[in-house]
């Protein structure tokens, strides 16, 4: 900080020499002088003098008849001075720096996080509705007004958070996670029933609401009714007295059985980078490009990656500059084959990978039946997956007459 | 009356009570870190300064640091702060002082 006040101010470097340089120092020091890096020189010594001060550095001179001499002048007054010819220079360094001011007063920059139902596109494409693109005016954004907006428009987000950070605007969303629950809660009003959407054998069944109309170990096929909307209220004679229509809820899993396949060829095309590659740089004002030339590539097959890089100064001020770095691979595809073992191996990896991911959707693997074999150049992976899984499914429920009729069916067989 | 003036002159130098020495006898304070850096305060003035040797010259006594490779960072009227590389510090007796310096 001092040293920068110094630069601001501007100082002396400064050699005396003369029969007593030592008092010359001591009576600087009594009239309240700073010296600074004072060292040793030949006959005499030298220091740094703040330019204030130098005045005071002659009267002193006089008195005890040293030698002053100047040996460099440094700081802004002086560069200034030096440069004083070159107005257009400094007018340039002026401007610039008003150029850039002016540039943060915009957006250029919209980040939107915390996205997970809703894609980020969908999110722009509001705030563009809104009017809120990057190049609008920070003033024109009212933070808190729009966080309002966006919750009602997306009643999804549970929390939402706008704020503007240098030339970048963000907003963060956070989605609320039960969605289930508010399926069910509009359409509370219309009964449901719950249907088996896939065959198999129930292993367990737990009703929340309505009435169960299979047990465990039962076998359903797809499209049978596990729990009836309809609750039947007897008396104490086994007589209907009254039928009444809820949304059936529960929760039924079944043993199912899914059919796996899955076939590839065994010779496919690998790519062998040759190792040559072209860079090209494009420049972006905004919106608009700025072809730079050098653009045909002179490869036949090639990987191209792009990044593009948004200019900015600091952590948070985006400018409206920005260049796209691409990257040419040259690669030569070569023609290879798997052979059984490598096939037998990926296929594995296929099939393990198929049963991770209906894991994770919540579906316990009991057993697989999946055999391997090789047909006209392909490998074919085929069978059975046994699994445990929901099977549960809402459907409309049926008329009060197809009611009455499967109940006369019913007593008709039994 | 006379027995307390004797007794005055036998001990000129009795400490008054709860106050610093450099307040009191205007002593030289001189703070070391290490042996790369010095601090002095309550001087009256610098005597001699090479990159060998700085002689500081307090209001009773008279010190000489000697080292090398000195550099006095700055250099005001209350305080200074040197740089160097140093060997040892040295008293001088007031009466010799005009025989050394």
């Amino acid at each position: 900080m001092i040293s920068f006040l110094n630069f601001l101010n501007g100082y002396y470097k400064i050699y005396i020499c003369g029969l007593c340089p030592e008092r010359f120092l001591n009576l600087c020091t009594r009239k309240g002088l700073l010296l600074w890096k004072l060292t040793r020189r030949k006959e005499g010594y030298q220091f740094y003098v703040s330019r204030k001060s130098y005045d005071n550095l002659l009267s002193i001179q006089e008195k005890t008849h040293t030698t002053i001499e100047i040996q460099g002048k440094y700081g802004l007054p002086f560069f200034l001075y030096r440069y004083r010819k070159r107005k257009l220079f400094f007018a340039g360094m002026i401007g610039c720096g008003l150029f850039i001011y002016y540039l943060s007063l915009f957006i250029w920059d919209i980040q939107i996080e915390g996205t997970l139902r809703y894609t980020e596109e969908e999110i722009e494409k509001y705030l563009m509705e809104k009017d809120i693109h990057t190049g609008i005016k920070k003033t024109k954004i009212h933070c808190a007004g729009l966080e309002e907006e966006i919750r009602e428009d997306f009643p999804d987000a549970a929390w939402v958070s706008c704020d503007i950070e240098g030339t970048r605007f963000r907003v963060h969303l956070k989605e609320s996670i039960d969605e289930a629950n508010k399926e069910t809660k509009k359409s509370d009003s219309e009964p449901k029933d719950i249907v088996a959407s896939k065959s198999g054998q129930i292993t367990s069944i737990i009703t929340r609401n309505g009435t169960p109309l299979v047990k465990k170990g039962d076998k359903v096929k797809q499209g049978d009714t596990l729990i009836s909307g309809v609750i039947y209220i007897y008396n104490e004679f086994d007589e209907l007295l009254e039928t009444s229509k809820v949304l059936a809820d529960g929760d039924i899993r079944a043993k199912t059985v899914l059919n796996y396949e899955d076939s590839f060829p065994l010779i496919y095309y690998a790519k062998s980078y040759t190792g040559r590659k072209k860079v090209h740089y494009q420049f972006y004002l905004g919106d608009y490009k700025l072809a730079l030339p050098g653009k045909n590539i002179p490869y036949e097959s090639y990987d191209k990656l792009d990044e593009k890089h948004q200019l900015k100064l600091g952590h948070n001020i985006y400018l409206p500059f920005s260049f796209e770095k691409t990257t040419i691979r040259e690669y030569l595809a070569v023609k290879k084959n798997y052979g059984k073992e490598g096939a037998k191996e990926k296929a594995n990896k296929k099939l393990n990978r198929y049963l991770k991911e209906q894991k994770e959707n919540g579906i316990e693997i009991v057993s697989s039946h999946v055999q391997i074999s090789f047909e006209e150049g392909k490998c074919v992976a085929k069978g059975t997956i046994t699994v445990i899984q929901s099977i549960g499914r809402v459907r409309k429920i049926k008329d009060t007459n197809e009611i009455k009729k499967e109940e006369k069916e019913g007593k008709v067989s039994s | 009356m006379k027995k307390w003036k004797k007794k005055k002159k036998a001990c000129p130098r009795e400490e008054p009570v709860n106050l610093p020495q450099d307040v009191v006898y205007g002593a030289l304070i001189l703070t070391l870190t290490g042996h790369q850096e010095a601090y002095v305060e309550n001087y009256r003035a610098l005597l001699d300064y090479t990159e060998n040797t700085i002689v500081i010259q307090g209001k009773k006594e008279r010190i000489i640091i000697r080292g090398n490779d000195f550099l006095i960072q700055y250099f005001t009227n209350d305080d200074m702060k040197i740089t160097g590389c140093i060997s040892s510090i040295e008293y001088c007796n007031p009466k010799e002082q005009s025989n050394r310096w």
